[in-house]
C-alpha cells in the first residue's frame, strides 16, 4: 500500500470531499453553522433503535452482546410521545432502525408522525419482512426527495451473503428490493465489509445497479465483537480503488464508502500535491477537537438516551431513560456528560499530524474506553 | 384559508440566534428562508387543519405589546411571503 498511483489518489481525494454531500439538508446545516452556531441546542439527527426483537442473528452485529426481544422495548405512547419531542426540537432527519424495524407494529404509526412534520426518515431493514402491502404503505408516506429504506446485503452471491445472514436469507432479500423499487420506494444497499465478503464489493456494486438502487454504501465492520472479521487493509485498499474506478465508468448507483483504509500511514499518498488539494496542516493555536457538537443523538430500544452510537458503549454514556422522563428534560444531562466537554488533546503525535484537523483525534469513545479520559487520540489511530 | 408546509421543505429554528431564528429550506430547489422567532410561532401552528383566521385568534394575545393591526399587517406580510417563495401552500378543499 505505499505506492499509490496518481490517478487513484485523485479519486480517493473526490470520494473524501464528496462525504457527506448527499444529506438532503446539508446546505441549511451549512447555512446555520455560518451564522456562527457551533452547538446545537437541539439534535439534528437521530438514530433510534426502535426494537430490539430480530428475526436474524448475523454474526457482525453491532447489536451483538444485547438481547434479540423486545420485552424491553419502549412501548408506543412513550414512542409517540419521543416523535412529539422531534417535533418541537426541528429534528430534521430520524434513522429508524434495530433489531429489525417491520417487527415493530406501531412502525407505520410512528412513520406517519414524522412524516406528518417532513421530517426526513431512513429505515434500516434485512428485508425480510417486506411486504408488497407494507412497501405500497410506504409507497405513501414517504417522500421520494428524501426519505429511503436501507436493506442489509452483504454479499453478491447467496454463499457469501448467507454466511453472514443466515441460510435462505439471500434470494429473499433481492426480492424485498425489486417489491420496494417497483412500489417506487427508493432504496440504498448497505454492505458491512469482513474478511469474508471483501472479494464481493465490486461484484455486489454491479448487482446493486442491475436491481436498480439508488445508492450503496460500504461501512467497516464493528471491532468490538468482531476481531476475526477484520478485513485486511491492502486488500480492502485494493478493493476500494477497483469499485472507485467502477463508480468512474458513470454507472447511475451512487457510491458510498467507509472503507477508505490507513491513507495517512501510506507515504505515497502524503505528497505536496494531495497534502494542497485535500487542505491538510497541522492544527494551531486552540484547535477545538470537541466531537459532540449536540447535532446528534441515539435511543437505544429500551429508552437509554446517548450522545450517539458509540456512546452508548460506554457504562458513563447514557444522558437517562425515556420510560422515566422525556427527552426534553433529559437533554439538558449531555451538559454534564463527558463526552460533551471540550476536549483538550496535549498528546504531541495529534498536535503534529497534518489530519488531526481532518480526524479531530478520532473518536472520543475509543479514547475514553482506552485511558478513561477523552482528551487523548483514538486508541484505534494507526499513525505512528 | 388553510395553509400547510410544502412537503419538501425542513423547518429549523435556532434559538440561540440572534434572538430566535427559523430556518426554511426546500430539499428540492435548495431555496432557503429565514425569520425570527415570530415567523416561527406563526409556522408551529401551520398544520394543515386549522384557518388562517384561527391561527391569528391563537397567535395574536402572546404579543401584548402590539395592536392588532400592526400584528395582522406583520403576519400578512410572512404569510405573503411564504405562499410566494412555495414554502407553504394552500391545501385545497
Amino acid at each position: 500500500m505505499d505506492n499509490i498511483k496518481e490517478c487513484d489518489a485523485k479519486l480517493l481525494i473526490k470520494k473524501i470531499k464528496e462525504y457527506r454531500k448527499d444529506f438532503p439538508a446539508r446546505l441549511l446545516i451549512q447555512k446555520i453553522k455560518s451564522e456562527g452556531i457551533t452547538r446545537f441546542e437541539n439534535p439534528y439527527y437521530v438514530s433510534w433503535e426502535i426494537t430490539a426483537a430480530c428475526n436474524l442473528r448475523c454474526r457482525h452485529c453491532c447489536f451483538a452482546g444485547g438481547e434479540y426481544s423486545s420485552k424491553s422495548d419502549i412501548d408506543t405512547e412513550t414512542a409517540i410521545n419521543l416523535v412529539q419531542d422531534f417535533i418541537d426540537m426541528d429534528v430534521l432527519k430520524v434513522m429508524l432502525t434495530g433489531g429489525e424495524p417491520f417487527l415493530r407494529k406501531d412502525l407505520f404509526e410512528i412513520i406517519e408522525m414524522l412524516k406528518s412534520h417532513n421530517i426526513i426518515t431512513e429505515v434500516t431493514s434485512n428485508g425480510l419482512l417486506i411486504t408488497d402491502e407494507s412497501a405500497k404503505r410506504l409507497e405513501k408516506l414517504f417522500n421520494p426527495v428524501c426519505d429511503y429504506v436501507q436493506i442489509s446485503l452483504d454479499g453478491a452471491t447467496a454463499g457469501i451473503h448467507e454466511d453472514t445472514r443466515g441460510k435462505g436469507t439471500f434470494q429473499k432479500t433481492l426480492n424485498s428490493i425489486k417489491k420496494l423499487i417497483k412500489n417506487g420506494v427508493k432504496v440504498y444497499i448497505n454492505c458491512v465489509v469482513t474478511s469474508k465478503n471483501l472479494h464481493e464489493m465490486c461484484d455486489l456494486y454491479n448487482l446493486a445497479s442491475k436491481l436498480g438502487v439508488n445508492k450503496v454504501t460500504f461501512t467497516r465492520v464493528f471491532t468490538e465483537y468482531n476481531n476475526n472479521l477484520i478485513p485486511n487493509d491492502k486488500e480492502l485498499f485494493k478493493e476500494t480503488i477497483k469499485l472507485l474506478k467502477r463508480e468512474e465508468e458513470k454507472t447511475p448507483v451512487e457510491l458510498r464508502l467507509f472503507t477508505i483504509p490507513g491513507l495517512a500511514s501510506c507515504k505515497a499518498f502524503n505528497t505536496p500535491e494531495i497534502i494542497k488539494e485535500l487542505g491538510l496542516e497541522q492544527v494551531s493555536g486552540d484547535f477545538d477537537f470537541s466531537c459532540h457538537s449536540g447535532d446528534k443523538l441515539h435511543i437505544r430500544s429500551d429508552g437509554e438516551v446517548f450522545l450517539c452510537l458509540h456512546a452508548s458503549n460506554m457504562n458513563t454514556g447514557s444522558l437517562g431513560n425515556l420510560k422515566q422522563t422525556g427527552l426534553t428534560e433529559l437533554l439538558p444531562n449531555r451538559d454534564s456528560n463527558i463526552l460533551f466537554g471540550k476536549r483538550t488533546i496535549t498528546d504531541t503525535k495529534c498536535l503534529k499530524c497534518i489530519y488531526a484537523k481532518m480526524c479531530k483525534a478520532g473518536c472520543p469513545v475509543n479514547a475514553y474506553l482506552e485511558y478513561k479520559s477523552i482528551d487523548f487520540p483514538d486508541s484505534a489511530c494507526k499513525i505512528s | 384559508m388553510i395553509l400547510k408546509l410544502n412537503k419538501n421543505v425542513l423547518k429549523r429554528y435556532e434559538h440561540n440566534l440572534n434572538g430566535g431564528t427559523v430556518f426554511l429550506f426546500n430539499m428540492k430547489t435548495e431555496e432557503s428562508w429565514v425569520g425570527n422567532s415570530a415567523a416561527d410561532c406563526l409556522l408551529r401552528l401551520i398544520d394543515g387543519e386549522h384557518t388562517l383566521e384561527e391561527i391569528y385568534e391563537y397567535l395574536f394575545p402572546l404579543f401584548e405589546n402590539f395592536n392588532e393591526n400592526e400584528l395582522r399587517e406583520a403576519f400578512d406580510k410572512i404569510v405573503k411571503s411564504l405562499l410566494e417563495k412555495g414554502f407553504t401552500e394552500e391545501k385545497n378543499g
